[in-house]
């Protein structure tokens, strides 16, 4: 491998190749992550902040609370609602995030160009694209998302800002770190970063270091002030305890891929530093970088009051990358460049056209990867929702049914309560109102490839497909009037059952939280494990004569039993778990039971407040849905 | 550009984007589900945990016509309560004074250290209170507004503006990063 040779080249030598990268990274990301976002909790609770703001005139400069228990992420939601605004919707805002983050990529080749060159350039984009994505949050619309593409930025305006020094450089450092401190709170570390590159500056230090400050101080503060004006309050009242849940297992720091490759290149620059100081300042920009997010990382690990995850490294991929592509070209030059010039004048030829070709080569292998990624990468998966599923299923509703968003509130059922809400609040167009009859069942399904039926009956809709799953809406009809059941609650160690009135509302504050009125709510059940038996008033239709009940045993549902029936005949089918109810008696109302132990380690985990799921419906229905849910605990 | 114009800019900038708010044309029922979210929300982020000794947990929280109270039990099951006035009658004992509410602590008999926990949970709480939705159930005149809460809401043209005022800076900052990097090696 050559030397590099900076001063040789120049920009417009190097933009076909950054293009190449550009144009491979928005491939993959988009193969990877997919083309809508998935359904994610910390998603509406940012649509509440954008439909408070747009629509009630009520924009909040505090931003959302934080698991460490400050507030944050103000700017990035002020960038949401711009997008909102400028009528960008879920797809589009996802696509943004997609897009900036494969110009991050590029940006972090163009940094390690900048202190090496092309072969560590290549080495750095295919770390990066490596380590962005599920774990950082990238097939989401979240404020998390954003920081891997922010973090690049910042590397090549700190890389700038070290290399040519100057006071509005000093400034514009500091403004865009103000700016990512509104995004993500870790993003405030980029002032110690801004300090740290500013004491480097060979005249004036002290002018630059005050500008630093000043710039990102005034920006953070411009952008949200009700944030950092909480915050300090909070802070002041000793509030804020870290994100570790008291008596909850924490990850070792060690575990998390992204702490490693910190602690690596850390490790680097310190072994440098020691042993070969004219590399370590090859590597002191990156470490301005990373040092600020390891140092409280690790010891905040350390100590039990932070549970690291890769998230919070997502600021700095793009500088871990490059410091560890530095220092790896850096280790294969000095091997390789010696034995080059001892062989053949060819061979030395040959190491420079390599070394020129190898982000050809790395961005050839990104676009390799991108054709052979067949699906999204957690498409398999149950969870799997996308924002282009709802939407979908949405619009088949109100079309095919004419629902209202009350219609889905009472009828729809899914194994996830995130996705329901997801359906009815992140779409628009619902009908104002839909038909009044309780009795039609919809069932929203993710469903593996291996587990769809050969045939779909004309009772089934296929919303979405792709090569791994395809999602599936599944109407049913049934006896169930989910408006209208009872509560029963008998807590641990008691006899006596407490009953409430209960049912599923038609209308649903936005700001209100998962549980149904009636319900015992999630955190009492967390605190003293209690049985749920909820009694369903059965309305027999006539449209399905048979009525079936399963309790499915699948990951992330709170597992129940049938009890009983009354006024109609129950036929268990093996186990509790599966009954089939026929001839309701009549002048009665029949009734069914189920029953539910929240104080089992998964429904005290899965328990929201509302009624977990289980399948009913008439029984080719039941079956349809029980046999697209593969058997998981 | 001078320091001296750095600052100014800046001050110039804090001014213009941040004006006092205006109260919102109108707001949907249900207000105190405000309350209720912002004290979920508190209590997710388990900020209340750090003021209260070991032990100690939330037993309720109730939100009445100018007045929240709270309540704790401690290891031992004994309750302590603390309320939070909005306009608290004369000559009512009171034990501290937040942001909007006055404090009183329910028990006499309390200690002076559970007196301080009790204190530092209910200042917790006035701080991050929606104190509008408070005072709409009231029908209070709002308690006049400190600087702080000022702060705390704006407009949708602020927040859009200063949405796309990030986007400008970044892709400014993308700019210069990449001109001046081309420069030096032009050098």
């Amino acid at each position: 491998m050559t030397a590099p040779r900076t001063h040789e080249r120049t920009a417009l030598r190097d933009v076909p190749w950054l293009l190449a990268i550009l144009g491979a990274s928005v491939w993959q990301i988009f193969r990877s992550m997919g083309q809508s976002p998935t359904v994610w909790i910390d998603t509406l609770f940012e649509n509440v902040f954008i439909q408070d703001c747009l629509q009630d005139h009520d924009c909040s400069l505090v931003g959302a609370g934080a698991t460490a228990g400050i507030f944050h992420s103000a700017g990035y939601l002020h960038w949401r609602i711009f997008l909102e605004w400028a009528g960008v919707g879920p797809d589009g805002t996802h696509g943004a995030i997609l897009v900036a983050t494969a110009l991050g990529v590029m940006l972090a080749a163009v940094a390690a160009l900048r202190i090496d060159g092309r072969f560590a350039a290549a080495i750095a984009t295919l770390l990066v694209i490596r380590s962005i994505g599920i774990p950082t949050q990238l097939n989401v619309v979240s404020d998390v998302a954003p920081l891997p593409f922010l973090g690049c930025v910042f590397l090549v305006l700190a890389l700038a800002a070290d290399t040519r020094p100057s006071l509005p450089m000093t400034a514009l450092l500091g403004i865009v770190g103000g700016v990512m401190a509104n995004v993500y709170a870790t993003g405030l570390l980029c002032t110690v970063t801004s300090v740290w590159l500013a004491l480097r500056v060979p005249q004036g230090r002290w002018k630059h270091v005050a500008v630093a400050v000043i710039a990102f101080g005034v920006s953070t503060f411009v952008i949200a002030p009700g944030t950092w004006i909480t915050d300090a309050q909070l802070i002041l009242s000793h509030g804020v305890v870290g994100n570790a849940v008291q008596g909850a297992a924490k990850r070792a720091l060690f575990s998390i891929p992204l702490a490693r490759l910190t602690a690596a290149s850390i490790a680097i620059w310190i072994v440098s530093a020691i042993v070969r100081p004219s590399f370590r300042r090859r590597l002191d920009v990156t470490a301005a970088i990373i040092v600020p997010l390891f140092v409280p990382l690790a010891l905040g690990s350390w100590t039990g009051k932070l549970d690291p995850q890769d998230k919070y490294c997502s600021h700095i991929i793009g500088a871990v990358a490059v410091a560890l592509a530095v220092s790896a070209a850096s280790a294969v030059r000095a091997v390789w460049s010696p034995l080059a010039r001892r062989g053949s004048a060819l061979l030395e030829q040959a190491t420079a056209v390599l070394s020129e070709a190898a982000p050809y080569a790395a961005a050839g292998f990104i676009a390799w990867t991108a054709a052979h990624q067949t699906a999204p990468e957690n498409a398999g998966t149950l969870s799997h929702f996308t924002y282009r599923d709802v939407a979908n299923a949405q619009h088949i509703l109100t079309t095919e049914h004419g629902w209202a968003a009350a219609n889905a509130r009472q009828n729809l059922r899914t194994l996830d309560d995130a996705v329901k809400r997801s359906l009815i609040e992140w779409p628009r167009g619902w009908h104002e109102a839909g038909p009044a009859g309780p009795l039609s069942r919809a069932y929203l399904l993710r469903v593996a490839r291996e587990h769809l039926p050969p045939s779909l009956p004309p009772t089934t809709r296929k919303v979405t497909e792709d090569s791994a799953a395809a999602t599936l809406l599944v109407y049913a009809c049934s006896w169930i009037d989910w408006s209208s059941f009872r509560a029963c609650v008998r807590k641990e160690g008691k006899e006596n059952q407490e009953c409430a009135d209960s049912g599923v509302p038609a209308e649903q504050d936005i700001h209100s939280d998962y549980g149904t009125p009636g319900m015992p709510a999630a955190d009492d059940v967390r605190k003293s494990p209690q049985y749920l038996t909820l009694r369903f008033p059965l309305k027999p239709d006539a449209a399905c004569p048979v009525f079936s009940v399963h309790m499915p045993d699948v990951a992330g549902v709170c597992h129940g039993r049938i009890v009983g029936a009354t006024g109609a005949s129950i036929q268990f089918q093996q186990t509790d778990q599966w009954a089939v109810l026929t001839n309701p008696e009549s002048g009665k109302t029949p009734e069914l039971a189920i029953e539910w132990n929240l104080g089992e380690t998964n429904c005290s985990r899965e328990y929201r407040g509302a009624p977990p799921f289980f399948i009913e419906g008439d029984p080719a229905s039941v079956d349809l849905v029980a046999s697209t849910l593969p058997v998981w605990r | 550009m001078s320091m001296r114009r750095l600052i100014i800019l800046a001050f110039t900038l804090f001014v213009a984007c941040v004006p006092p708010r205006r109260k919102p044309p109108t707001r949907p029922t249900g207000i105190n589900h405000r309350i209720e979210d912002t004290f979920k929300t508190l209590m997710s982020t388990k900020a209340l945990d750090k003021a209260l000794p070991t032990g100690w947990k939330l037993d309720r929280f109730a939100s009445g016509v100018d007045s929240l109270t709270l309540g704790f039990l401690d290891a031992a099951g004994v309750p302590h309560t603390v309320e939070l006035l909005l306009k608290p009658s004369a000559g009512e004992p009171l034990q501290g004074k937040g942001q909007f509410f006055s404090f009183r602590i329910a028990q006499q008999s309390e200690s002076a250290e559970n007196i301080k926990a009790l204190l530092d949970a209910a200042r917790i709480v006035d701080e991050v209170t929606p104190i509008e939705a408070l005072v709409a159930e009231s029908n209070s005149p709002p308690p006049k507004q400190g600087l702080a809460e000022r702060f705390k809401t704006a407009e949708p043209p602020v927040v859009i503006a200063l949405g796309a005022i990030q986007v400008v800076i970044i892709a400014a900052g993308i700019v210069v990063a990449l001109v001046a990097g081309r420069r030096r090696r032009a050098d």
